[in-house]
């Protein structure tokens, strides 16, 4: 019997796929707060100042 | 106190509060603008909208369409509303204005689709914050009218999330010319064929 030499990433799948429904779920409050989130992760190039970031960001950049 | 919200993000509760804060900041100075008349009736379009009812969507900033209150000169302008934010400490940031931390771009209605997404936005609260957003009926047919390819996939995303009602989008496709490009959406993203 020929078996894929690939793996099965069904449950990968699955499992992104239950994270978007799950995400699309919380209160639109929620949401944009994870919005405003993924800016501090990825911020812009065009930003000319960065936005504030909450106070525990600074402080865990001032532990570094 | 830090908890894994279901995107993989680690949100600090704090922060998370924090962000929401900012951003009800943010929609308060905004209903500021709309009972000191600085502009007319205001809705949220653009994908801060959009991600009211499908999951969160990257964006840089908030769009907010407003209707125009006439100058003394009966002319349109949104000058003011740039005096008006800067007169209270609020910076321009290329075609943003920094509020609250976050960038913020005024969209005057600019035609009859956009005109009634606002006269029919949702009034909605944000925490207990007061504001408005465009039905997700009118946020697809203006991704439909509009076309690029993330418009595309966020509409994609409202038929899979099954957030539309299909009869009043059609409605809308139809009073607004919006067939064609219909059409095309359906069959290349949603396999229907006339």
């Amino acid at each position: 019997m020929m078996t894929s030499k690939y793996p099965d990433i069904t449950d990968l799948l699955e499992a992104k796929a239950r994270r978007r429904r799950e995400l699309a779920a919380l209160t639109w409050e929620e949401k944009v707060a994870i919005v405003r989130q993924m800016q501090f992760l990825l911020p812009k190039g065009v930003w000319g100042t960065k936005p504030i970031l909450p106070p525990t960001v600074k402080t865990q950049n001032r532990q570094k | 106190m830090t908890q894994v919200a279901p995107s993989g993000f680690e949100l600090d509760a704090a922060r998370l509060e924090h962000m929401r804060t900012r951003a009800a900041g943010e929609l308060a100075v905004i209903n500021d603008m709309e009972r000191e008349g600085t502009i007319g009736r205001y809705a949220i379009g653009g994908a801060v909208a959009a991600t009211r009812y499908v999951e969160p969507i990257q964006t840089y900033d908030l769009d907010v369409f407003v209707m125009l209150p006439a100058s003394s000169s009966g002319l349109l302008s949104i000058a003011q509303i740039y005096n008006y934010l800067k007169a209270r400490g609020y910076e321009p940031q290329a075609e943003f204005m920094m509020i609250e931390g976050w960038a913020v771009q005024f969209l005057p209605v600019y035609n009859a689709l956009t005109e009634e997404a606002l006269e029919q936005a949702i009034d909605v609260d944000f925490g207990t914050t007061p504001t408005r957003v465009f039905s997700a009926e009118h946020l697809a047919a203006i991704m439909l009218e509009t076309g690029r390819a993330k418009d595309h996939a966020r509409l994609v995303q409202f038929f899979e999330f099954g957030v539309l009602n299909r009869a009043v989008l059609e409605e809308l496709v139809s009073r607004y010319h919006l067939e064609e490009k219909w059409r095309n959406f359906k069959t290349r993203f949603l396999s229907e064929k006339e």
